[in-house]
């Protein structure tokens, strides 16, 4: 698999600083598990931050503290962590397999057109996750960038009219962009597709309209 | 050869049973890294349990490692170890024998810095503080699953102090690859990083940093540490923020190359 399409510095920062909400999280987790590339660039990141961490001036805290934590310590029934089980073999790779709660041959898929999707939850309100299964050489379904939209092959491949996409290449487009991706006739496509939340409003007559008016 | 009891267990030990009667498993481990100066054998209850119900964390032990060369040093050996570059030796001996004395070094020597960060994440005393009980916590049972082949010691508490900041302030999951997933894409050239000595990698880092220009650095701490997008600390700064973006990148670019030069 040569990944072509790589997670830019400003994604991989905001990731490895915390600050990158949960939604896109998952979209570049799952593409540092296949890519040996970007985990190599994590490592320098997070490396740079341990650095930092130890140059900071040490903030004193109150006088028990260590008294605290090692009352605890004696204290606190806590069974050690179980190891963690992991199958033989995945087609998805972690964490989606979590977040889903299986792998490919488990899921239940709904209808959308000549797609399907999963929608998969998660805690922050800023993000719409879900897993798009794109039928071999149909078009990509909804496809108008309201904002920023991060999407990840799986399995399969698309194109668009300037670029290719196959498995862990991550596609970062910001509203600016305006193209039809379609699946690769070979196979269908499967990917997980991030997309800034829908606007909500309170109002019943304006989520009515919000279709007609493209929010 | 010594014989090594945590210093907390031999207090306790009286009070051990298992499963229902006064029992202590010995657990012998450390034959497969010994080195020169003799071996430590660590011996610890398998369940903590007390008979007043008490019960008292112990860290994951460490999987055999099979790199035979690799020194693993006892506390002993680090008493004035006040400089962060032995936290992986510190980690290791956590890990390896529930080491109690190590783990006040690390504590004493360490905490105020992660509770620095917390600080500078959450701008509450009260919320760095605890979070940053919960992070030292964390490290003691997670010890085991540190790897020094697999990254700094510094780099390793970082992203535990930041993963309880992010799911107890910012109330939200945290997705990570396994770096043991059947699915996931192994390296090619596992030995591209090249495995250093978790210390040298570290001055290497700190190397790096200084010889970047002081405004390049401060903007990657700016992005390290604080809970401010890169649009807020433009507006800060009073840059563009496609300044403050290139900046960053730029800074970030040259610490890689700085690093990737060293091996």
């Amino acid at each position: 698999m040569t990944i072509r399409h790589h997670i830019n510095d400003d994604l991989l920062l905001a990731y490895a600083s915390g600050n990158l909400a949960e939604g896109w999280s998952l979209a570049v987790a799952c593409h540092l598990a296949m890519c040996p590339e970007c985990r190599r660039k994590l490592a320098v990141a997070e490396a740079t931050a341990g650095a930092l961490l130890e140059e900071l001036p040490p903030e004193p805290g109150p006088e028990n503290s260590w008294d605290r934590l090692k009352a605890r310590l004696l204290s606190e029934p806590q069974e050690a962590a179980e190891p963690v089980k992991r199958p033989a073999k995945a087609t998805l790779p972690e964490p989606l397999r979590t977040y889903l709660g299986g792998d490919l041959d488990t899921l239940k898929w709904r209808s959308m057109g000549t797609a399907k999707q999963i929608v998969i939850r998660t805690n922050d309100n800023e993000t719409q996750v879900r897993l798009l299964r794109i039928g071999a050489g149909t078009p990509v379904p909804e496809h108008t960038h309201g904002g920023r939209e991060l999407t990840l092959v799986l399995t399969g491949r698309f194109h668009d009219e300037v670029d290719s996409f196959g498995p862990g290449d991550l596609e970062d487009a910001d509203g600016s962009l305006t193209h039809q991706p379609v699946a690769d006739p070979e196979e269908d496509c499967i990917c997980l597709a991030i997309t800034d939340a829908p606007l909500k409003f309170r109002s019943r007559f304006m989520r009515i309209i919000q279709p007609f008016l493209g929010i | 050869m010594q014989i090594r009891v945590p210093e907390d267990f031999r207090s306790l030990q009286g009070s051990y049973f298992w499963p229902k009667r006064n029992f202590v498993a010995p657990v012998i481990h450390g034959f497969d890294r010994a080195v020169d100066c003799g071996m430590t054998l660590a011996i610890y209850p398998l369940t903590g349990k007390c008979n007043d119900g008490a019960a008292m964390m112990r860290p994951q032990r460490a999987a055999p490692r099979k790199d035979k060369t690799r020194q693993v040093m006892t506390t002993d050996q680090n008493q004035d170890g006040s400089l962060p570059n032995d936290l992986s030796t510190k980690l290791v001996a956590i890990a390896a024998s529930a080491d109690m004395v190590a783990f006040e070094a690390l504590f004493r020597e360490f905490s105020p810095r992660i509770r620095a960060y917390l600080l500078k994440m959450t701008r509450d005393a009260q919320a760095s503080e605890d979070l940053m009980q919960e992070t030292m916590i964390a490290i003691w049972r997670k010890a085991g699953q540190f790897d020094p082949a697999r990254g700094h010691a510094s780099a390793w508490i970082y992203t535990i102090a930041r993963n309880i900041w992010i799911d107890a302030w910012r109330r939200q999951r945290r997705p990570v690859f396994d770096p043991d997933d059947p699915a996931l894409v192994a390296d090619p050239e596992p030995d591209a990083p090249k495995l250093m000595e978790a210390k040298e990698n570290s001055a290497a880092v700190h190397a790096a940093l200084k010889n970047l220009p002081k405004e390049q650095v401060e903007l990657i701490k700016l992005s390290f540490f604080d809970e401010a997008s890169h649009s807020t600390i433009a507006e800060r700064l009073g840059l563009p923020i496609g300044t403050v973006k290139s900046r960053i990148r730029l800074a970030f670019g040259r610490l890689r190359t700085a690093l990737e030069d060293l091996k």
